[in-house]
């Protein structure tokens, strides 16, 4: 006898993703200043990784922001990325449940 | 509840979060290049670990469902094999922002067939084949059975990959040859956060796995399918 | 209680009979090696067409040649079970002989279908594609080691996918992935035998490589046969 009320559900990730991105096409304005770029302690073993070619252009665009700082913000990135992974696991386990929920109320009102 | 769950599972929550903040608190040794992205180790390299360990479970119950027919080891070889394809997508989007901003500054490379990498990729195609080859069965038994097999069928063929990879290409990883094996570039108050976090995240998979084998518990109980 | 040997020889006897039946079966339709054939020629034709008719390096070559022969082996080799599902011949075979004995008959006949193939495909090479081979010993050791890696492969799949209920290209999307490392030391192996210079020693590598893959395909594949034999 139930009939399925489907309730208004807001989609999060999409509201997620586009305040992503709000955040990193409005970064320039805050982030980007050009900090003066400290050397690091150069160690004995930075040379040795493969592929480790020394950049020689000038950063541009995403790179700018991506490396100010002493490029925290690729641990930002990286950091995020994992949140939302978490996060889109957890929201489609909440669809299933939401499913076993409705088949629950299926089979009550077979008896 | 299981309590056994609950406790695991609140002793992972505070174990992540004390894991983040020691990762962004405390100071770590400056290394040319790396500088501030040498704080992914405690970030990108747990997310293999993680993936490995899922995928050794996946196998384990493939086979135990072989051996035994059980239900339940099919549900948690499903389940393990998704969250693993969670950790290595994880771990391969984590890996190309950190070498794009880090050594591949100025060059647009955002993938580059880094040994480790395309086996992560190799080893997700062949979960991708495993969740297309279920959902063309409609009988569970049957569908048990043979995607076990192709489980355990298919994983045996990618430590070959181990082998041959290296020769065809450079890494960028640890431990390969040429480069610094990991304990050598590692400082200790970065193993300090490190052993912690793969820890933390493979107990992550822990809770995120045994709530999708409960889920599907439930819906094999009220429909005799446990695919969920 | 048969002796060690007497046993031996009846295993093989039953292999033997499900690979002859297969080859006979085959000799009256002709349907694979036709489907094969011709999936050769026009994948070829459209390579030729593709590329124009400058000359192409070897490391293309090699790709090319393997491309052709993975593909052709997705689209034809996943047939043997199929048939044996279809035509209600299944039960027939599961009464009468034992699992193991019919993958090693299923598995000989795919290894000559994909032999065939080979050499097809590369006479056709030489042919079309200006192909000039260097060391040939080299390359006939790289296809017939490739040939015994995707034979095993290709008939535990086979078997696998005529269980499924909703077929569709399943082969394919299964075999890809799990056939990578062998897809990357046969070509760098034959482009090895392609080019000024080739020795045996430019590609010990990849040979034992392909050993070992063959190897433990092909042991997987007679460990976890039973499984899916016997539904």
């Amino acid at each position: 006898m139930t009939t399925p009320v489907r309730s208004f559900r807001p989609p999060i990730f999409p509201i997620l993703l586009a305040l992503l991105m709000a955040a990193i096409t409005l970064a320039p304005a805050t982030m980007a200043q050009d900090a003066p770029k400290r050397e690091g302690i150069a160690t004995g073993f930075d040379s040795i990784w493969t592929g480790a070619n020394i950049p020689t252009q000038e950063a541009t665009g995403l790179e700018r922001i991506m490396l100010s700082d002493d490029k925290i913000l690729v641990v930002l990135g990286v950091v995020l990325i994992i949140w939302f992974g978490i996060i889109g696991f957890l929201l489609r386990n909440d669809r299933r449940i939401g499913q076993l929920e409705r088949e629950l109320e299926n089979h009550r009102s077979d008896f | 509840m299981n309590r056994r769950y609950t406790l695991i599972r609140n002793v992972v929550f505070v174990w992540m979060t004390l894991m983040i903040l020691g990762a962004f608190l405390l100071n770590i040794p400056r290394i040319n290049i790396l500088e501030h992205t040498a704080r992914n180790l405690y970030f990108h390299v747990p997310m293999w670990f993680t993936m490995m360990a899922a995928v050794l479970v996946s196998a384990w119950y493939s086979a135990r469902h072989l051996k035994t027919g059980s239900v339940e080891s099919d549900i948690r070889a499903l389940q393990s094999a998704r969250v693993a394809t969670l950790f290595g997508v994880l771990g391969l989007a984590t890996g190309i922002l950190w070498s794009r901003f880090t050594w591949y500054v100025g060059t647009d490379v955002w993938w580059n067939f880094d040994p480790r990498q395309t086996m992560a990729a190799v080893q997700l195609l062949i979960y991708g084949a495993y969740f297309v080859l279920r959902s063309s069965f409609d009988e569970p038994v049957r569908r048990g059975r043979i995607a076990a097999v192709y489980n355990l069928f298919a994983m045996i063929t990618v430590p070959f990959l181990l082998y041959i990879l290296p020769r065809q290409r450079a890494s960028l990883h640890p431990g390969a040859d040429g480069n610094p094996a990991f304990d050598e570039i590692t400082a200790p108050v970065m193993r300090l956060v490190f052993y912690p976090a793969v820890l933390g995240f493979i107990g992550l998979f822990w809770v995120l796995y045994t709530q999708r084998v409960r889920m599907a518990h439930i819906k094999n109980r009220l429909t005799s399918n446990p695919e969920l | 209680m048969p002796g060690f040997p007497t046993a031996m020889a009846m295993w093989i006897h039953g292999a033997r009979a499900v690979l002859m039946k297969e080859l006979r079966m085959e000799w009256r339709s002709r349907h694979a090696i036709n489907l094969l054939f011709m999936f050769v020629l026009s994948s070829l034709l459209l390579v030729v067409f593709a590329l124009g008719t400058g000359q192409i390096e070897p490391p293309l070559q090699a790709a090319l040649l393997w491309i052709v022969i993975v593909f052709s082996a997705a689209v034809g080799l996943g047939r043997s079970f199929l048939a044996e599902e279809e035509q209600g011949t299944l039960l027939l075979l599961q009464v009468n002989v034992p699992g193991s004995q019919v993958l090693a008959g299923k598995l000989a006949f795919n290894l000559v279908l994909i032999m065939a193939v080979m050499s097809v495909t590369v006479v056709a090479f030489m042919g079309l594609m200006g192909m000039r081979i260097v060391h040939a010993g080299l390359l006939l050791a790289t296809l017939g080691l490739g040939s015994v890696g995707l034979a095993g492969a290709t008939t535990l799949l086979g078997a696998l996918i005529a269980k499924a209920s909703a077929r569709g290209p399943l082969l394919p999307v299964l075999l890809f992935p799990m056939l990578s490392p062998l897809f990357l030391s046969v070509v760098r192996a034959t482009q090895e035998a392609l080019t000024e210079g080739a020795t045996w020693s430019g590609s010990a590598t990849d040979l034992t490589a392909l050993v070992g893959f063959a190897g433990v395909v092909n042991t997987a594949a007679f460990l976890l046969f039973e499984y899916v034999w016997t539904d």
